[in-house]
């Protein structure tokens, strides 16, 4: 169908190309055709899942999270994006117990670098978005080894954190059903803000990543549904 | 057609990336002062080998060396105390030093959790076998292998 619309297009581009000057009135025909063909493609809003944080799930099980994005055709080639979502990380191990929970949300614009060809089904999409993570952590018990003279046990009660962020992200998406979509990014993301941290650092910052790092790499794999606006 | 090509790779690489994600190794007994063995008859610092030392914490059994060849030794500072002695025997002669220290603690990794870093205030010893000691370095850092006492030998 894609296809078809495409080649009714070039074939519409390349008449006008020959037959341009054969008439006013013919060429005036011809572009409005155009115009019908560009206006048929459909805007509107998506409301998605990115699967990012399920997946991590999978690979570490002390990791808990989703989020939810929408994505928004404010032209033919420039998306509004934004993101909310939660991680919560909590664990035993034997050197320190530690325990997470926050939440994040992140907006940006994307821009298509298909958008030229004119198909809302496929997308080459190009970001950027400021983030801000808000959580609180604890280690209820951490345990230094010695190796000689006696271990040492502590704890650091609750602290509360706010990471502020940039990130740029690219990657496809497709339309494999009638408004559904499906999508692929890799991130690559720079703290400029770790509000209140003393001395332990966040085990995994919310939406961000490892919180060891002030840059990380990541990715989002992402499901949406469009609600079109504008046919 | 493209796009589920595009699609496919990039979840392949995302499962790729994402159980590809080393962390750092953690290091042990980061918190042994490292000193050396000299020669005090000499005027310069000349290296010289304890034949048949051993050495222990003050008030511990244990040993950390026993009746074995060394140049030098890492004795391990107490977490509890702010002075740690240890007992230096060769052969049949034996000497006591104590290290003054206050010590900071600090977050290595997420891997790793928690370690001190230490600052050596002071070094004294009994002379039985040792004429003197000199602080080189105070600091006792993890993930750091630098000579921090001189230890000269009669």
């Amino acid at each position: 169908m894609k296809t078809l619309k495409m080649l009714r297009y070039i074939y519409i581009s390349v008449l006008l190309l020959f037959f341009g000057s054969l008439g006013k009135a013919q060429s005036n025909v011809e572009l409005e055709k155009v115009d019908h063909l560009m206006n048929s493609i459909p805007r509107g809003f998506t409301l998605g899942v990115n699967l990012a944080s399920p997946v991590n799930h999978f690979f570490d099980k002390d990791r808990t999270g989703v989020s939810f994005l929408t994505r928004i055709n404010v032209t033919g080639e420039w998306f509004f994006v934004g993101e909310a979502g939660y991680e919560n990380v909590s664990f035993k191990k034997d050197a320190y117990h530690y325990e997470s929970n926050g939440t994040f949300i992140k907006v940006g614009a994307e821009i298509d670098l298909l958008s030229k060809k004119k198909s809302l089904r496929d997308n080459m999409l190009v970001g950027f978005q400021y983030g801000l993570a808000l959580q609180g952590q604890n280690a209820s018990h951490f345990l230094v080894e010695n190796g000689y003279w006696d271990d040492y046990q502590g704890r650091i009660p609750s602290e509360t954190l706010n990471t502020h962020w940039f990130e740029v992200s690219a990657g496809p998406r497709t339309e494999i059903f009638k408004n559904f979509f499906i999508g692929w990014k890799v991130h690559i993301r720079a703290s400029f803000i770790n509000g209140g941290q003393n001395l332990l650092k966040p085990y995994i910052v919310p939406g961000f990543g490892n919180g060891d790092n002030r840059v990380n790499g990541g990715f989002s794999y992402t499901l949406e549904y469009m609600i079109p606006w504008k046919k | 057609m493209v796009g589920r090509i595009w699609l496919i790779m990039g979840m392949g690489l995302l499962i790729f990336t994402t159980s590809c994600n080393p962390d750092s190794i953690c290091l042990s007994n980061q918190n042994a002062v490292q000193t050396g063995f000299y020669s005090a008859y000499s005027s310069v610092n000349k290296d010289t080998v304890l034949a048949k030392a051993s050495a222990f914490g003050v008030g511990l059994n244990d040993s950390i060396y026993s009746k074995e060849g060394v140049q030098k030794m890492f004795l391990p500072l107490s977490y509890r105390h702010d002075t740690t002695a240890f007992v230096i025997e060769n052969n049949t002669l034996k000497d006591t030093i104590w290290f003054g220290h206050t010590k900071e603690l600090f977050f290595i990794s997420r891997k790793c959790g928690f370690s001190f870093n230490f600052q050596i205030d002071t070094v004294w010893s009994t002379h039985a076998f040792i004429d003197s000691v000199a602080l080189e370095l105070n600091s006792v850092n993890y993930n750091e292998n630098i000579e921090n006492v001189k230890i000269y030998i009669y």
